[in-house]
């Protein structure tokens, strides 16, 4: 640092150089058993990371700690300003069963980010039809299809209209078609809307056909990070 | 209007709950507010300083609203009861069966009266109002048992009912606020599992305390209304117990979002 220069402290590191979230030498444990071993990776502000690994490596503890649901217990953990607002798609979904699909959307609807109700309700309908659910936004979640509480959450998530989506296992009811639709339509939000996505999942073989950073886990170890054409 | 959209989905869903929190928030309100008449409805003193009383028997022949109208303006005179007409033979053959002196009294029948005295009354006013009551019968229509004194009980055997008696307003408003937090610790999971969606898809914090501090603004309110048009007064110690109470019921909901992990 140059001599008389004084470093701002309101501004981090982790912004200056553009990444979003920086983890250093992270260790969790649940009840002695440890969950995350060590882990260390970045990621940048409009990046696609996907989060990979087999039940149990450690995946949604890290998504949990990403969102600032949990703390590490050891290791630095640098996350996003409180300016950045960060919108998660829950493994189990977390929708109200007694509740539309369309009552449930509505829950993302924010007066300070949408002029009016019926902006909302443009941007609710042009989304379901992207996923071809019109048809059914009526039906209660209790009676509704995996799938389609799938397609609910996300859409909720993404009427929020966030900086940065955490999605945990976002295509586990879903077949491979349907997961390819529900990956484009996250890549033209990353891509027009310069969303910043982490994705976790199980199924390193449906991640490994789109484009993005993977962070791999096993048994709470980091195996590896970077592009996933260099696997 | 938001907060109270957002309280109404949890009250759909968990309407005993909600419903048994709300209700135990007005009990409190309520009693703090009517603690001076709670405690003067249990105060022993009330039961124990009853009215001296005397019995009469009036000839049935007699018109007996008449009596009592009569006998309610006389100053000193607190309430009048009366009892069924009685058959005098057959109140006598009961007690001395056999006798000719019921079959002598034939189907002469007699109204019992119980009159109630004012509990300071003068023996001189005592026996003004025997006398006149005499004047209004005539001295062979009517008869008198002495003036009789209610036994008062002594509270040095019950010290616990003479201090519940004094403080029973005091009691009763502890325990629904007792009742209160307990509903209040079971209550908030569901507020912070309805919050923690709202803060995830909407750029607002501190959803659940804002949910829950609204609902007791809303209810306060209509509760002081309701006691205003009751002609109820404010004192200084009720608004100071209700504040008191609202400010540790918001700790204890805040104390609650530890416990509500297990739920998110």
């Amino acid at each position: 640092m140059r001599k008389g220069f004084r470093e701002n402290p309101n501004s981090s590191n982790h912004l200056r150089n553009n990444q979003l979230y920086q983890l250093n030498n992270v260790d969790l444990s649940y009840k002695g058993v440890k969950a995350l071993n060590n882990v260390t990776f970045n990621i940048a502000v409009g990046e696609i990371t996907f989060i990979t690994g087999k039940s149990g490596a450690g995946k949604t503890s890290l998504l949990n700690i990403l969102s600032g649901d949990i703390k590490a217990d050891k290791g630095k953990v640098n996350l996003p300003s409180k300016k950045i607002f960060v919108s998660q798609v829950f493994q189990d979904l977390k929708l109200f069963n007694n509740l539309t699909v369309e009552e449930n959307l509505w829950y993302a609807f924010d007066k300070s980010i949408y002029k009016s109700k019926n902006e909302f309700h443009k941007d609710m309908m042009e989304l379901a039809s992207v996923l071809g659910i019109t048809d059914r936004l009526s039906l209660k979640i209790k009676d509704a299809n995996g799938g389609l509480k799938q397609y609910c959450a996300i859409l909720r998530a993404l009427l929020a209209k966030p900086e940065v989506l955490l999605a945990d296992e976002p295509t586990a009811a879903l077949d491979n078609e349907s997961s390819l639709k529900l990956f484009e339509l996250l890549n033209f939000y990353n891509v027009k809307k310069n969303l910043t996505i982490i994705w976790a999942s199980h199924n390193k073989d449906l991640v490994r056909q789109f484009p993005g950073k993977i962070v791999h886990l096993e048994s709470g170890k980091l195996i590896y990070s970077g592009h996933a054409c260099f696997i | 209007m938001f907060y109270l959209k957002a309280f109404l989905n949890i009250f759909k869903s968990h309407m005993v709950l909600v419903t048994f929190n709300i209700f135990a928030f007005v009990a409190f309100l309520g009693t703090v507010q009517y603690r001076g008449e709670i405690t003067d409805f249990f105060s022993l003193d009330n039961k124990t300083n009853r009215s001296p009383y005397f019995n009469a028997l009036i000839s049935g022949e007699k018109d007996i609203t008449f009596i009592q109208r009569k006998m309610k303006q006389l100053p000193g005179v607190e309430s009048i009861q009366i009892k069924n007409k009685l058959n005098a033979s057959s109140e006598l053959n009961n007690i001395l069966p056999g006798e000719t002196i019921s079959e002598a009294l034939g189907a002469k029948t007699f109204t019992p009266v119980k009159i109630f005295l004012n509990a300071n009354i003068t023996k001189s006013s005592r026996n003004l109002i025997r006398e006149y009551l005499t004047r209004l019968m005539g001295k062979e229509s009517v008869t008198f048992s002495r003036v009789k004194y209610p036994a008062k009980i002594n509270l040095k055997k019950y010290p616990f009912f003479k201090v519940f008696s004094n403080w029973s307003g005091a009691y009763f408003a502890f325990i629904c606020f007792g009742l209160w937090i307990v509903s209040i610790i079971l209550i908030a999971p569901y507020f912070y599992q309805q919050a923690y969606i709202i803060e995830k898809f909407q750029r607002k914090n501190a959803v659940g305390i804002k949910m829950y501090g609204q609902l007791l603004l809303v209810i306060t309110s209509i509760a002081i209304i309701s006691f205003t048009v009751f002609n109820a007064k404010f004192s200084l110690v009720s608004v100071s117990l209700i504040g008191g109470g609202l400010i540790s019921a918001l700790f204890a909901f805040s104390l609650a979002k530890v416990s509500s992990r297990r739920i998110l």
